[in-house]
């Protein structure tokens, strides 16, 4: 591959990722190549191929680590191992780590609910209240909430999550790994009462 | 009835102050007026803001910080950066004892307000000191009221020397009130605080976590602090001479000598 070619894959291929970013969207590294495959930036075949503008005939392995090593490098994309063991690529700068974390971790609602209640009650700290997992980017629907609820309480793994209403009856989730109990009622209770408190 | 202010019309709906100050739902706070984002939002902070007024605060630069949303430890990283200690700032009903670090942060919360009320800036939405971006480390612009005015003005003004326009203002205003209640003790006529700050529903103690509470020795020494940083008299909460002259208020300190409104005056 001359230097010209691999400045303009990796121009297409970054392009890619920008654009899922913008759009709200993870990508893999798979889903770049077949856009780059569909968009005939690359061509998949067996054995090197010759250059033609900037197509190229790779195999697949081959293309597939030569475009890690493109995305790797690039200054406005990162990268990090998903839930589902693949390497996922977004722009920092158009979605950022915690939004990605986030959109990987949808497809196993349990594991998005206990990371994202650990790490309020640890950061902020603060408990949060059970609707924001109705509301984007976490979009749960109401019985997905109650059954991850339900077999966080029978998992030993999720013993930390509780939870504790305000007077208003809000529910507000929290980890006792981070937070008191007492401590996290009064937080809740202030979040509740912030709207009225502007 | 509205020129009365929040006390007039309880009065008139037979909600005599008396009872409306032992509130905990933390609504009182003195001389027929309400609170704005006291120790339920930024403990001593909060407070000492609280009783430079004559009406409710109206502040929120100290609630803009502690409410912006970022995680604890990064508004302490801000907060040490800012005010010179990352413990000028606690996580909210986690309150830690008095420090000159949280005076000094009650002292920039007061200035940029008069600043903004001034500038025609809203204090609801600044200062703009933290940022969401974690390229910039989470940090804002400390400087840009300075920067707006001098872009809108073309007069080229750093944030120092606008600070001390705020602080002139603000300096100014008390002036005001010590002139209009006649009374130089502020301390203890004016920069009042309600019984409900030193009182828990549950009994806590003072620096409980998930309590509000404030103990009193160390609210006295807050205001000690914030009189020290504004360069004020500590017995009477009043500004010196050497205050008001250090603003360019030398006649206004002048006025009040002859009405024996200023420390050292004698009777």
């Amino acid at each position: 591959m001359t230097g010209e070619d691999k400045a303009r894959l990796t121009e297409a291929a970054a392009e890619v990722v920008l654009q899922a970013s913008q759009e709200g969207r993870l990508t893999t590294g798979e889903e770049v190549l077949q856009a780059l495959v569909s968009g005939g930036i690359l061509r998949q075949g067996e054995g090197q191929g010759d250059s033609d503008n900037a197509r190229r005939t790779l195999a697949g392995e081959e293309a597939f680590a030569a475009l890690a090593g493109i995305l790797a490098e690039h200054p406005r994309l990162a990268s990090f191992e998903g839930l589902s063991g693949q390497t996922v690529y977004h722009c920092p700068d158009l979605l950022s780590r915690t939004y990605a974390r986030i959109l990987d971790r949808k497809g196993s609602p349990l594991v998005l609910m206990a990371e994202e209640i650990r790490a309020n009650s640890r950061d902020y700290p603060r408990p949060v209240p059970v609707e924001l997992f109705e509301a984007p980017p976490f979009e749960l629907p109401p019985e997905e909430i109650g059954y991850a609820l339900r077999t966080m309480a029978a998992d030993p793994q999720y013993q930390d999550i509780t939870f504790t209403p305000t007077a208003s009856g809000v529910v507000y989730l929290f980890s006792v790994l981070y937070l008191e109990r007492g401590y996290a009622a009064f937080l809740a209770q202030r979040a509740e009462s912030l709207a009225m408190n502007p | 009835m509205l020129s009365q202010g929040t006390s007039g019309l309880f009065t008139h709906w037979s909600i005599p102050e008396e009872t409306w100050s032992q509130d905990h739902g933390a609504l009182y706070w003195k001389m027929g007026h309400p609170k704005h984002h006291a120790n339920e939002d930024d403990g001593q902070c909060g407070v000492i803001i609280n009783t430079q007024y004559n009406r409710d605060a109206q502040c929120h630069s100290h609630s803009n910080f502690v409410r912006n949303g970022l995680p604890l430890e990064v508004q302490k990283k801000l907060a040490a950066e800012i005010w010179g200690s990352p413990d000028c700032v606690d996580g909210v009903g986690d309150y830690t004892p008095m420090n000159v670090h949280k005076a000094r942060r009650a002292r920039w919360s007061l200035v940029r307000k008069e600043l903004h009320d001034s500038l025609g800036l809203c204090n609801w939405m600044g200062p703009w000191v933290a940022s969401p971006l974690k390229s910039r480390g989470y940090s804002g612009d400390d400087s840009l009221e300075s920067k707006f005015y001098s872009l809108a003005t073309g007069h080229k003004m750093d944030r120092e020397e606008l600070d001390r326009m705020g602080e002139r203002i603000f300096t100014l205003h008390r002036a005001l009130t010590i002139r209009d209640m006649g009374q130089l003790s502020m301390r203890t006529q004016h920069d009042q605080v309600p019984r409900w700050v030193f009182e828990d529903p549950s009994g806590a103690p003072p620096f409980s976590k998930g309590s509000i509470r404030m103990d009193q020795a160390d609210m006295a020494k807050a205001m000690d602090l914030f009189y020290q940083v504004m360069g004020w008299d500590k017995t009477s909460g009043a500004p010196t001479q050497e205050a008001y002259s250090r603003l360019g208020l030398a006649e206004v300190g002048k006025s009040l000598k002859a009405k024996t409104l200023v420390p050292g005056d004698k009777a």
